[in-house]
């Protein structure tokens, strides 16, 4: 166990076998809720995902806690005793998934390699390139249906479900669910409620 | 620099709060959406861990092979540098039995469970050592202190 330079004594840092661990100990749930959250967040990059998709996402943030379980500055150490292991690889994502739409207005179209790829061999000496793997970005469905359709689409489907309007312009301005609670007179169950609404008709529509 | 329009932008922000409400959803929601859209979670399951443990897999022999490269690179570079060794098989004999006669705290190095005499040494073993204590700075320190 390693305490990271900066942080808090109390605050360990978990090592690369108990992130194996707690990978083996995930639920059905959770690997399902990790599945929903990396593919909102690539659809929400559009074409600054340049072709990844939500497994690319997810193997991201392992390998991004695996260096950080070996104690040095690089990666991000997943401090075991204070976050659940699926907090933090959301958290994880979030936090790379930013880092790509970053990188993309920063870079152009510059194809870039993701982290994790490396070329490697297996066992029979036969060379394997994630890179063959990945989705081709000229047939990404959802760059093929252009934000505005989403947007329209939303806008249709939802046209009579006037709480569900609110929370998608809501959304599309940034607010969040408390902003949303002081700001369009709705609870929080009518939010949650018209978030799960949203959520089921947007995995529908891609 | 491509810049998002404001549809993309608006598209990104509702994608994202829609990610943030799936961290926040409880599980009852979740299970309840993915019975919904008809979801194998077993199978669902079994997909997600094999992404999960195929990325670790992969960062770890990675690593792996990183400290194999490190590891050969180190022996490749003891065997081809210049250590500045007598030529002959007796001459190297000669030189770590003088160290070892001048340093006998070296014995304990040299002489271990499998080499109990000299006489055992081979001359990959002479060389070896001579080499691992030229490494180490040992082989060129005086025998005494000198004195001025």
């Amino acid at each position: 166990m390693k305490k990271p330079a900066g942080r808090g004594t109390q605050e360990m840092c978990a090592t690369s076998a108990e992130v194996i661990a707690a990978i083996e100990s995930l639920s059905a749930e959770e690997f399902h809720r990790l599945k929903k959250f990396a593919g909102f967040r690539i659809r929400g990059l559009g074409r600054a995902a340049m072709g990844r998709d939500y497994s690319a996402l997810l193997s991201e943030a392992v390998v991004s806690t695996l260096q950080g379980s070996e104690g040095g500055l690089e990666g991000r150490k997943w401090a075991k005793n204070r976050v659940r292991f699926i907090n933090h690889l959301l958290g994880a994502m979030r936090s790379i998934s930013s880092h790509w739409k970053e990188a993309f207005e920063r870079r152009g179209t510059e194809a870039e390699q993701l982290d994790w790829m490396q070329t490697t061999e297996d066992e029979d000496g036969n060379v394997l390139r994630p890179s063959e793997n990945l989705a081709d970005a000229r047939v990404d469905p959802f760059r093929s249906c252009a934000a505005k359709e989403v947007l329209d689409a939303l806008d249709n489907h939802f046209a009579a479900d006037e709480d569900a309007l609110l929370v998608i312009d809501a959304k599309k301005d940034g607010m969040t669910v408390p902003e949303m609670v002081a700001g369009l007179g709705l609870t929080e169950k009518k939010v949650n409620a018209a978030m799960q609404r949203i959520r089921y008709f947007v995995e529908g529509l891609l | 620099m491509p810049k998002f329009d404001k549809h993309e932008e608006a598209v990104m922000r509702l994608m994202f709060g829609l990610a943030d409400s799936v961290e926040e959803a409880q599980p009852s929601e979740i299970l309840e959406e993915a019975e919904k859209r008809g979801v194998n979670l077993l199978d669902e399951a079994e997909e997600v861990r094999g992404v999960l443990r195929s990325a670790g897999r992969a960062y770890l022999q990675r690593k792996l092979r990183e400290s194999r490269a490190a590891y050969e690179a180190a022996v490749t570079n003891i065997h081809e540098q210049n250590y500045d060794l007598p030529g002959s098989v007796s001459g190297r004999r000669q030189l770590l039995e003088g160290v070892l006669r001048e340093r006998p705290q070296f014995q304990g190095i040299v002489m271990t469970a499998q080499h109990r005499n000299f006489g055992e040494l081979t001359d990959e073993d002479v060389t070896s050592f001579l080499r691992q204590l030229k490494i180490l700075g040992l082989l060129d320190m005086p025998a005494t202190p000198t004195t001025k």
